[in-house]
């Protein structure tokens, strides 16, 4: 999956996430407000009944004119009473209330009711009413908690549908490029091979220097065609081909290149100087290789002026390969190594080059830095 | 402090004195008594309100005033108006309300 796609997919999460996420959230809260609100309804009408029978029972104990009686209780509930003065006259709460300034109130997590009665019967004025009022966790039931579990994964799978949905145009293109370029490549095998093997047939044959430019041109040509088919066929078959690690000797290697390209180095007039200061080897695939030195020297020939010097200098692990072409802006190194990308519409090539490099350094680990400057040209250096 | 600690059981004992000497004489029954101090608390809830009503009524006894039943005083008639001072007659009530109050029930 490219940058483009991942950063598209983290958006539209992000987007749909945050806002139903909200929207729920929202809702939750307002429902959670409204059931909290009915809860505490019902138990202010539970303790109000409470505080309507220990009014009775006091106005019981009262008119007997006993001078002993026990302070009637209910299970499961505490209760006080104060005189109009609001002192406190007997009491089973667990935590003493010195004044009030709601008729319902939560403290301390228990719920009080303060009910004003008369007559005073045992000179009770303010019946107060406690009750252990429920925890958070325990008032929330397992439906609820089912619910919210049920919506989440509801959410995740709309989600990942949605991100299927708008990837899918993007998807769909992507695959008809490759397929398209998957049977414009398998179309150009035989003729390339063709070309290339007549080609070398006929410079066995005496011929004269007239044709012999001539004959060169189609090779620069058969050349640059079998270059870009090698491309494609690493590109599609990337995955597929075993892989074939071996030492290789890589100042040879990239002189065997240098005389592969030799004939475009001389059809534009370009002059080469190589500086190999030591031998270094490389464990890598020779393909793979191959590929790597193949797409940097062309885009060098590719991107450079005609009658200009491409410098190609080995020290230690480093290899630095540098035109005096264009060169590109800071801007356009950064988006070099998408694939598809070019920037000089006029030089033809599938913008492949570059993915291909940064895809074989990744694998080999070999760090790529690109020093350019506009007009003054670009060297691409690589340190195995 | 000795000396602050003796004075304040004496005023008690002077206080329990005032009670028993003052109110006692008419007020020999203790139910009655009891059922006074309910119906005074029944009214006025608080002891501080309980008290006040009682000096003032026992100061100036009126048939409109009295938390007894109408029945009752068109039969007895109100009480006459006390001869004590302001200070022993609180002391009396102050001594007849610790020991009557209703929060001496619960036990
Ligand atoms: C001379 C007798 C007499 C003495 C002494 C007396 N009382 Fe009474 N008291 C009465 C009578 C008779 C009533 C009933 C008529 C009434 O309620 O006014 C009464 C009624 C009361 C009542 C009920 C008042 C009401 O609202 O009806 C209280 C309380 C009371 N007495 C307190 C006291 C106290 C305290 C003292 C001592 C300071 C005291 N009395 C001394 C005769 C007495």
């Amino acid at each position: 999956m490219s940058n483009a796609h991942k950063k598209t997919i983290i958006n539209v999460l992000i987007l749909y996430l945050t806002s139903t996420l909200l929207l729920l959230g929202v809702l939750v809260y307002g429902y959670y407000h409204y059931y909290q609100e009915q809860e505490q309804l019902r138990y202010q009408t539970n303790m109000k009944a409470n505080a309507k029978k220990l009014h009775v029972k006091l106005q019981e104990i009262h008119n007997t004119l006993a001078t002993k009686a026990s302070y009637p209780q209910c299970k499961g509930v505490q209760s006080a009473i104060y005189d109009r003065d609001k002192n406190l006259l007997h009491s089973t709460l667990h935590t003493q209330l010195s004044h009030w300034d709601r008729e319902f109130f939560q403290k301390n997590g228990y719920f009080y009711l303060v009910y004003e009665v008369t007559p005073y019967y045992m000179g009770a004025a303010f019946i107060v009413i406690e009750q252990k009022a429920p925890k958070f966790w325990d008032s929330i039931s397992t439906t609820a908690m089912l619910w919210v579990v049920l919506i989440v994964i509801v959410l995740l799978a709309t989600s990942i549908f949605l991100v299927k949905l708008i990837l899918k145009p993007l998807r769909d293109n992507l695959k008809l490029l490759d397929q398209f370029i998957r049977d414009t490549t398998h179309e150009l095998n035989t003729p390339v091979a063709t070309i290339l093997t007549n080609i070398e047939l006929l410079s066995r044959l005496p011929i004269e220097p007239k044709v012999q430019t001539k004959i060169d041109r189609i090779k620069v040509g058969a050349l640059t065609v079998s270059n870009i088919y090698d491309d494609l066929v690493f590109l599609l078959l990337n995955h597929q081909t075993s892989v074939q690690n071996e030492n290789l000797l890589l100042s040879g290697i990239i002189f065997e290149r240098l005389g592969y390209f030799d004939i475009l180095f001389r059809a534009k007039s370009l002059r080469v100087v190589y500086e190999p200061h030591n031998e270094f080897e490389v464990n890598m695939d020779r393909k793979k290789l191959i590929r790597l030195i193949d797409n940097i020297l062309s885009n060098a020939i590719k991107y450079t002026q005609v009658a200009t010097t491409i410098t190609i200098k080995l020290h230690n692990n480093r290899l630095s390969i540098a035109d005096e072409g264009e060169g590109m802006t800071q801007e356009e190194i950064g988006k070099i190594f998408e694939r598809y990308t070019r920037f000089n519409t006029s030089q033809g090539g599938f913008g492949l080059g570059y993915n291909i490099i940064y895809n074989i350094a990744k694998e080999y680990n070999i760090a790529i830095t690109i020093d350019s400057k506009v007009g003054e040209g670009t060297c691409v250096i690589l340190d195995f | 402090m000795r000396h602050i600690g003796f004075l304040v059981i004496l005023s008690l004992w002077v206080g329990a004195n005032n009670f028993e000497s003052h109110c006692k004489s008419c007020h020999g029954m203790e139910r009655q008594l009891h059922i006074f101090m309910h119906r005074y608390t029944l009214k006025y809830s608080s002891q501080e309100r309980i008290q006040k009503a009682m000096f003032e009524y026992i100061k100036n006894p009126q048939a409109s005033n009295s938390i007894m039943p109408l029945g009752f005083i068109t039969h007895w008639g109100v009480k006459k108006p006390t001869t004590l001072d302001d200070k022993t007659l609180k002391e009396a009530i102050g001594e007849y309300y610790r020991l009557y109050n209703l929060s001496k029930v619960w036990e």
